[in-house]
């Protein structure tokens, strides 16, 4: 009797690690979050866009935003120059390391402001506008297997590391071909669905792939959602001074 | 009549152990009723008067809105997401709310909540009332303690900071903020992006009575909220959009989106020409209409708060404000203090309701053991209404006598309870309830809970005690009654 127990107590055991190993192995994942990483950064190349942001709002009904991207990887700087509304135009989000500084043409003022934040208001974060951090700002916690209309998927459930991002927790839908994140749901700290992100087309630039058409639900509120076009894309070199203060300043006088 | 009253005190007399025994029950039962109803009460009372006299007045006029609207904006799920409503046409408002003969005051406010920095520092939140000084002070003359500098001069521009507020921001930064600091404010907002501006402290404050709500609003000149809140003459155009812009608006279905092609990749013509210095320096092109866009709309209120001569004048003020706004096809509307005052005093009530309803189970039990003293009571009796019966009194007779039985001990007993209660409430009220915490801040209305004896604990006491000596009577009366007198003297045998 004692013998039998002995081996199932084994050969239980030997299940659990082998469950256990196999559900710690996300290796294949994590390269995949590494690639995703890598080709949405503009390695030695500037680039600016407009993003043309289209904000539905249940309330205050459809509003259209102008906005110019100038980004450079290298140092993680990027500016984001608002043209239209009439009433935010000149306002600046100028990123500089760590510090993202958010400018008011109307008092002349800069403040300190968040990655985390929302972009004016709309349904996109500010760090919606820089490259990916799927694989320095999350942990892989499961994935699983999938399709979503036409392309097979991973879908990969990510836990925040550190707070820089905005949401705890991220699932993301990553085509297995071309590794495009077609879909994100991010979720708050007691697992809330709170914002669900699409992205139905890309571009190459280079090396690069970025997303040109997203639309960002916010899943709080019904009928909230911020569709986001990016065009006039351009690699040419940006000044130095155009990710300063200074230029922000004088380009609002 | 007499003789009744007569037999019904010598009973009382006769069974001396007895009478005392249920008297004090039911003394002790009416005790609980009137302290625990007249502390609810005074709990009301003080969070109502406070709300009143020191934050919302009897009224408040807001645009037409729905969702939660309070002084402190919408307290709701789409709180960060919509804008509080200007009253419209406010000129003709003020000009009504002024002829109206009850109304003894009124005080515009603005509502925007920032984050305040100073340097590179974001050192944390505060809510932000945007009053005029002068008004303020009129309408609430006692709710701001000064404990530094003062409220800014008329016509300029100021802050007076809230002391919680301060104290939990120079626990981040190590200084002490004082008179004469200036520190920076940004905001959301929903109309004109964010927005930042810069204030001078030129006061330390904090409200005499204050809860945890409270404790995060500091006062400011009009001017630097209503930028904050995005109150500016301009306004955004509606959106024209392209056919490719529209192709997302409205439900979307995310299967299908993927659905309808094969490829993610869009052509993208990449420009890589290299654009010279004018180009960089005339991105935005021409700034004067941006300018003359965020002008400060200097009409424009959000709140009018009014503080009538009596509180009697309510539902006519409201009636009255409804007319107005229809006759003239104003979209604003009224709210009464308890709607302006936010979810603090809410949760105040919502805890009294709660507490309410311990004392009515506490009731209910006390009522219970009465009339089950009071049955036992009178079945104890049965030989003697027994042998009365049998030399000739009739049953309405002894009914009769056993009420009037039960109506004086309830009297006497409900007199007693009620002198017992008012002497705890009148010792509680000398000697203050604090709240050691925040949830009996809540409950309290404040940080000390002074509870009054309050007339409609002593009349309701009194109409339960009486219910429950004649229903409690009649019971046992009714079993008696039903037993044969033989029966009834050989049962006490």
């Amino acid at each position: 009797m004692k013998k039998i127990q002995f081996i199932a107590a084994v050969v239980l055991c030997i299940l659990v690690a082998g469950f256990a190993a196999q559900a710690q192995d996300f290796s294949h994942i994590e390269a995949i979050l590494e690639s995703l990483d890598a080709q949405s950064r503009f390695d030695g190349l500037d680039f600016s866009s407009v993003l043309t942001m289209i904000v539905e709002d249940p309330d205050k009904g459809i509003e259209k935003m102008v906005v110019r991207q100038f980004r450079r990887d290298d140092g993680e700087r990027f500016l984001l120059l608002i043209q239209e509304p009439v009433t935010e135009k000149g306002q600046g989000y100028l990123l500089e390391g760590d510090n993202l500084w958010f400018y008011d043409p109307s008092s002349r003022q800069f403040a300190h402001t968040s990655l985390k934040e929302t972009f004016q208001d709309s349904d996109a974060r500010n760090a919606d506008f820089g490259s990916n951090s799927y694989s320095s700002s999350y942990e892989v916690e499961g994935y699983l297997e999938g399709t979503l209309g036409n392309f097979e998927v991973y879908i990969i459930d990510l836990k925040a590391v550190d707070d820089t991002v905005p949401f705890p927790y991220t699932k993301i839908w990553v085509t297995k071909d071309t590794s495009l994140v077609l879909k994100t749901e991010e979720y708050s700290l007691t697992y809330r669905l709170m914002r669900t992100g699409l992205f139905p087309k890309y571009t190459k630039v280079g090396d690069v792939v970025i997303p040109v058409q997203m639309i960002f639900v916010d899943e709080l509120v019904e009928g909230q959602k911020t569709q986001i076009a990016v065009s006039e894309i351009s690699v040419s070199p940006i000044p130095d001074h155009v990710f300063t203060k200074a230029y922000i300043e004088r380009v609002n006088r | 009549m007499k003789i009744l009253l007569t037999i019904a005190l010598r009973n009382i007399r006769e069974h001396k152990v007895k009478t005392t025994i249920i008297g004090l029950i039911m003394a002790i039962g009416i005790m609980v009723l009137v302290v625990g109803n007249s502390f609810m009460d005074s709990a009301a009372a003080g969070i109502e008067r406070y709300y009143i006299q020191n934050y919302t007045g009897h009224l408040m006029i807001t645009g037409q809105s729905r969702g939660q609207l309070t002084l402190f904006g919408f307290q709701d799920m789409t709180a960060m997401e919509r804008a509080v409503p200007r009253i419209p046409q406010y000129a003709e408002v003020v000009e009504f709310a002024n002829s109206l003969p009850y109304v003894e005051t009124i005080n515009p406010q603005v509502s925007a909540t920032a984050m305040v920095s100073r340097g590179d520092k974001m050192l944390g939140a505060t809510q932000l009332f945007g009053v005029v000084p002068e008004q303020y002070q009129v309408m609430f003359p006692d709710n701001v303690e000064l404990l530094e500098g003062d409220f800014w001069e008329p016509g300029s521009q100021g802050m007076l900071l809230n002391k919680a507020v301060a104290d939990r921001m120079e626990k981040h930064v190590g200084f002490t903020f004082k008179p004469g600091d200036k520190v920076l404010f940004t905001s959301a907002s929903t109309v004109s992006g964010m927005r930042i501006r810069e204030a001078e402290i030129t006061g330390i404050f904090e409200f005499r009575q204050s809860n945890v709500q409270l404790d995060m609003v500091s006062l400011m000149d009009i001017s630097n909220v209503r930028a904050l809140a995005g109150m500016v003459v301009g306004h955004a155009e509606p959106a024209e959009l392209s056919p490719e812009e529209q192709a997302f608006l409205g439900t979307i279905d995310e299967e299908s989106i993927f659905d309808s092609f094969d490829s993610l990749f869009a052509p993208t013509q990449v420009e890589e020409e290299v654009a010279g210095d004018d180009y960089w320096f005339s991105l935005l092109g021409d700034t004067e209409s941006r300018d003359l866009s965020n002008v400060e709309d200097t009409g424009a209120w959000q709140y009018l708060l009014i503080r009538l001569t009596d509180e009697k004048y309510l539902r006519q003020a409201q009636a009255d404000f409804a007319e107005f706004f229809s006759e003239q096809n104003i979209a604003a509307q009224t709210r009464d203090w308890l709607q302006g005052a936010g979810a603090m005093a809410e949760l105040s009530y919502g805890i009294k309701n709660i507490f309410n309803g311990v004392v009515f189970i506490i009731a209910i039990v006390a009522i219970i053991i009465i009339m089950n003293t009071l049955v036992i009571s009178v079945t104890e009796r049965m030989g003697e209404i027994g042998t009365m019966r049998a030399i000739g009194a009739q049953k309405s007779f002894v009914r009769r006598m056993v009420m009037w039985e039960t109506l004086l001990l309830s009297g006497i007993a409900g007199t007693t309870g009620v002198l017992l209660g008012a002497l705890v409430l009148f010792i509680l009220n000398r000697v203050g309830l604090e709240a050691s915490n925040m949830f009996l801040e809540i409950i309290y209305g404040g940080p000390v809970l002074r509870p009054e004896l309050s007339m409609s604990s002593v009349l309701t006491s009194f109409v339960v005690i009486l219910i429950v000596g004649i229903v409690s009577s009649t019971y046992p009366t009714a079993i008696v009654m039903k037993t044969s007198p033989l029966k009834a003297m050989e049962s006490s045998r």
